[in-house]
Order: structure tokens, then sequence, then C-alpha cells
């Protein structure tokens, strides 16, 4: 019997370190950073400024020198990302991997109609005509919730709500079918109602497509309840990786700070705990 | 009360909802026109441009005489029913020649922009996305440039170049571009950290793609408006070249060098070099109220 070939994991990072120079070295913002998974969901967070944001941006190589990014292994479904041209990082980005940011007030270009920035990921990396272009932008919109694509198609940036927005970016990165998608706090410029829609309907695209999904997030809960695995990262660094459904059996002093930091039905009226840091992490 | 009610269906122009884009856009239009005009600056420079432009075109036909055509019999004759304006010192009418002479004028305006616009903006662009050491050679050429008097190094490149219209076009050309380098750049520093344009390096875009449609299309409206404000100034120069010599050559009628014919006849046939000082003291002076009256309606930031 011929054993079959393992498939590769989709995303596969070991040793993943970035550093920036500063008044006493380079200092590290990511420190030995490890992930290796499938078409699953992966929640990463952490306070601000604890290197989430830059540990996807450095997976999809936008690192901004003067920061360095230096990594054991780094390879995205069999590509070898650390010896990548600069060509070659062009052809991943929106084709493998797309990347939705924060805010869809800024990440949409406030001159250009929706409908030509959605194609213009297909522009980029698929050579078919006007028309085709056109009916895969109106479908990936109808996918992303919107009852009325043609407006939406027609409209500018500012003539769509904050959630219409976000949906609208998440079409403009699921258009060319990445395999991966990076959501870099996708919900954070959001409100609350909206936030929920979002969440539900990028957790809905993600397991009908079987794509892998990050989720950058400071809502521990609200990330518990869309990914699968969870990795809690402080300053820079990895200290705790738990199952979604295991979070509430963390055991590392920090997530727990994390979790007992949340206001409860039960603590009204009492003043909540603070995280008090224990040096001995930044090790871990 | 069924008046009230009339009048409230009847007057549905400023608050009904547009029914299509194309009436939408249309109505912003006008309203963008109407705010402009309502300032009563902006109108009069919007006419006078626009009588410049219609002048230009239509010369031949407003003109009473040939404007080459000389008659020494009529030397300097003040102005009059047959020569509007007078003649000048070979009997040529100036109301015909200030007419045939808005065309150089026009087409300097028009070619001076056409070429020192987009280059300058194009050197900002690159020198503002990239940084680094691309920008402080750009930017350091720039300011080089900058730091010569314009109508000076105009006037060296001209006298290399040999006097000429088109000379005199290349010369104000390559000194009129610094300003648009400087606002490109500036413009560019506050986007090429902008999250649509980190959007679009994640989805792939080179920087080519990112600079022409992503940054561009945002630095049009203020490299507009600069000019349109920047036109006022070509005119001096080129007037300034004309008087000179350096500029259009004679018999051409070009308002500078009718100033400079008329220079020597200032106290006893003032007209000569009147008319033609009066025209660029208006042409100049529409083209900076208009400009100013451009940047109510474009910059956003600047709506009451």
């Amino acid at each position: 019997m011929i054993e079959p070939t393992p498939i590769p994991p989709l995303l596969d990072v070991e040793g993943l370190t970035v550093t920036f120079p500063a008044a006493e070295g380079r200092l590290p913002v990511v420190r030995d950073f490890a992930l290796t998974m499938g078409r699953e969901k992966i929640g990463i967070v952490g306070e601000s400024g604890s290197g989430k944001s830059i540990t996807a941006r450095s997976i999809l190589g936008l690192v901004r020198p003067p920061g360095q990014v230096t990594a054991r292994r780094m390879q995205l479904g069999g590509t070898d990302l650390t010896s990548l041209t600069p060509k070659g990082w062009r052809d991943i980005r929106g084709k493998q991997v797309g990347m939705i940011l924060q805010d869809p007030k800024f990440s949409l270009n406030p001159v250009k109609r929706i409908g030509g920035q959605i194609e213009e990921t297909l522009r980029l990396h698929d050579s078919i005509g006007r028309r085709e272009r056109r009916r895969r932008a109106l479908e990936t919109l109808h996918a992303v919730g919107i009852d009325d694509p043609e407006r939406v198609y027609r409209a500018f940036p500012h003539e769509l709500s904050g959630g219409m927005g976000q949906r609208a970016m998440i079409a403009a990165m699921l258009v060319s079918s990445p395999d991966l998608l990076i959501a870099d706090e996708p919900t954070s410029a959001l409100d609350v109602i909206v936030r929920e829609q979002v969440l539900r309907l990028l957790d809905h695209l993600v397991s009908q497509r079987g794509l892998g999904l990050i989720l950058i997030s400071h809502d521990l809960p609200m990330v518990a309840r869309f990914c699968d695995r969870i990795l809690v990262m402080y300053h820079g660094r990895v200290v705790e990786q738990v199952r979604a459904s295991e979070l509430h059996a963390a055991n590392h002093p920090y997530t727990r700070g994390l979790l007992d930091c949340l206001p409860k039905a039960g603590s009204r009226g009492c003043m909540l705990p603070t995280l008090s840091r224990d040096a001995a992490w930044e090790q871990a | 009360m069924t008046a009230g009610v009339t009048a409230m269906a009847g007057s549905p122009r400023s608050n009904a909802v547009p029914s299509s884009r194309r009436e939408a856009w249309a109505r912003q239009f006008r309203q963008g026109v109407r705010r402009a005009m309502r300032n009563p600056s902006t109108l009069a420079g919007a006419l006078i441009v626009g009588l410049l432009v219609v002048t230009a075109v239509t010369a031949p036909l407003l003109a009473t005489h040939d404007p080459m055509a000389q008659d020494l019999g009529a030397r300097l004759r003040p102005p009059s029913a047959v020569h509007w304006f007078g003649t000048d010192q070979l009997g040529r009418d100036i109301y015909s020649r200030l007419l045939y002479g808005s065309q150089p004028t026009l087409m300097i305006v028009a070619l001076v922009i056409a070429l020192a616009a987009p280059f300058g903006v194009a050197v900002g662009l690159i020198a503002g996305y990239f940084g680094g050491w691309a920008e402080t050679l750009l930017m350091r050429v720039t300011d080089i440039v900058m730091a010569f008097p314009r109508l000076i190094l105009a006037l060296a490149l001209v006298a290399v170049l040999k006097p000429g219209l088109i000379n005199a076009i290349i010369a104000i050309a390559v000194t009129a571009w610094p300003p648009y380098a400087r606002l490109a750049r500036a413009e560019t520093l506050a986007l090429r950290h902008s999250e649509f344009v980190e959007a679009a390096r994640g989805l792939g875009m080179p920087s080519s793609k990112i600079i022409t449609g992503q940054i561009l299309p945002l630095c049009l409206s203020s490299v507009s408006i600069r000019a349109t404000l920047d036109m006022a100034g070509i005119i001096l120069t080129a007037a300034g070249l004309g008087f000179l010599g350096l500029g259009a050559q004679p018999p051409m009628a070009e308002w500078g060098a009718m100033i400079a014919a008329g220079r020597d006849h200032i106290f006893d046939a003032w007209w000569v070099a009147a008319v033609p000082g009066l025209a660029i003291l208006a042409v100049s002076l529409g083209f900076n109220l208009l400009g100013d009256g451009l940047r109510d309606v474009l910059d956003p930031k600047h709506h009451d």
C-alpha cells in the first residue's frame, strides 16, 4: 500500500522574529512566533502592542523597513516565504492571502467606486475579461450579504455605512478566492450589532469556502466563540495556546488575568481586578 | 392652506432625493457652480478667463484690422472710432493686435501647465512614496531649482536656447515644476501610510499601480487649484520675457512685446503700452480670482 503524501499545512511558521532598531540595539517586537495551521480558524489575542498585527503583516511581507523579519521556517501552502522576491510577494498577496483591515472608512480608497476596488484584485491576479470581472464582483458582493449589489457596486465608500463598507472590504478580499484570510481587528470600528453580523458572515464564508482564518482581536470572549484555537500573545511572545472550547481552563496567569478583567453579571458593583504583570512571562 | 401645500410640493429642488446617480451628480455640479458663482470675485474671474478664451478663438472675427498691417501714415494715432485703442509706432491697430495677442498668452499658459504640472507631480509622487535616497535626491534638486529666481532662470535658458515663443514656454516650464513636486510630495506623505494604500499593497498591487491608481487621484484637486493660481504668474513671466525681446518674436502680436514697443513713446502715446499692460493685469487678476474660487469649491476643508 502506498503511503499517501501528507498534505502540507496551509501555513507553517517557526521561529518568526521581527525586530525594530532602537537606541539600545534591535528591539524584538515579535519573538520566536510559531504557528502551524490548516484550514481552521485561529484567533490571536493580546493587548495593544503585543505584536499581533506585526505578526500578521510579516506573513504578508508587509513589515516596512526599518523593521526586520527573520524566521527559521515560513511556508504558505508549500511556498517558502523567507526567500520571496517583491514580485513573488505580490503574487501571494490577494491571491493566496487576503487581509481585512480595521476600519473600512480608511481601508477603501475614498475617490474610487466600490466595484472598481473589488475588481482591482482580479485585474491584478487573473487575466479575465471585463464582463466576467464585473460578474464575479457582483456575485461576491451578494455573497457577503449585500442585498443590492448593483447599487453598492457603483457606490463610493462614503455612501456606505460602516458595516456595508466592511462587507465590501471582505468582498474585495474574497473575490480572488484566497486560501488564507487574515482579519486584523475587523470589527473594532463597528458598533456592537453590526459587529456580530460581520463576524457571523466571516464565520459563514470561511466555513463554507474552507478557508483558513487568522482573526486578530483583543476581545477574548468574541474570539473564543468564533475560532477553533486561540494564541495569546504578550510582549511579542505567544504565552499560551489553547483550544477555544477549553479557554475557561486556560492556566497561564496572563490569560487568566485577561479573563478575570472582564466584567460579568455576577461581579456587578465590585471592583474589577487589574493585571499584575510578572517579568517571568516574557521569558516563558 | 392649499397654497402652502402647493408651495411645498413645488420646491423639490433642494431637498428631494435625487432619483438617479446622474441626477445627483448633476445636482452636485450645479451646487458647486452656484457656490462658486455666489462669490462675486470668482464670478468676475471666471468671466475674465472665459472672455480670454473666447477672444483667442474668435480673434479673426472680432478684429477690425489686420494685426500685422503697417500704415506708417497713421503712426501713434490716439484711440478713435477707426482705431479703438489707437495705433502703435508702425501704424498697426492696437485693438486687433490685443485680440491676437491673447492667442500666444493662452498657448503659453496651457503648454507650460501641461508640461510642468505632470512632471512636478510625478517627481513629488515618486519622492513621497519611496522616500529614502530617491526622496533626498529629487527633493534637493527641487529645492535647487526653486532657489533660483524664476524670471532670471527663464532668461538664462532662453538666452541659451535662442529667443522664441516655444523656447520661452520650455524655459518657463523648467522653472515652474518645483511647486508641484512639493505639493504632490506633501500629499503623498500623508497618504502613503493610509490604510487603503496598505490594503492595496495587501492585495498584491505593485508600487506603480498604487501611485497612479490610489494616490494620484487624491492629489488632483489640490494640483488643479495650484495650477489655476499659477497661471497668473506664468502670464507675468511670459510677458516679462516678451518685454525683454526673448519671447514671441516680431511681428507676432504678444502683450509683453507690445509693451516693450510702447516704452519709447510712453509720454506722448501712452495707449501703446497701457492697453496691453491693462490686458495683462486683467487676465492675471482673472486667473487669481478663479483659482481662489476653485479652492473654495474643490477643497472640502474650506467650506463654511
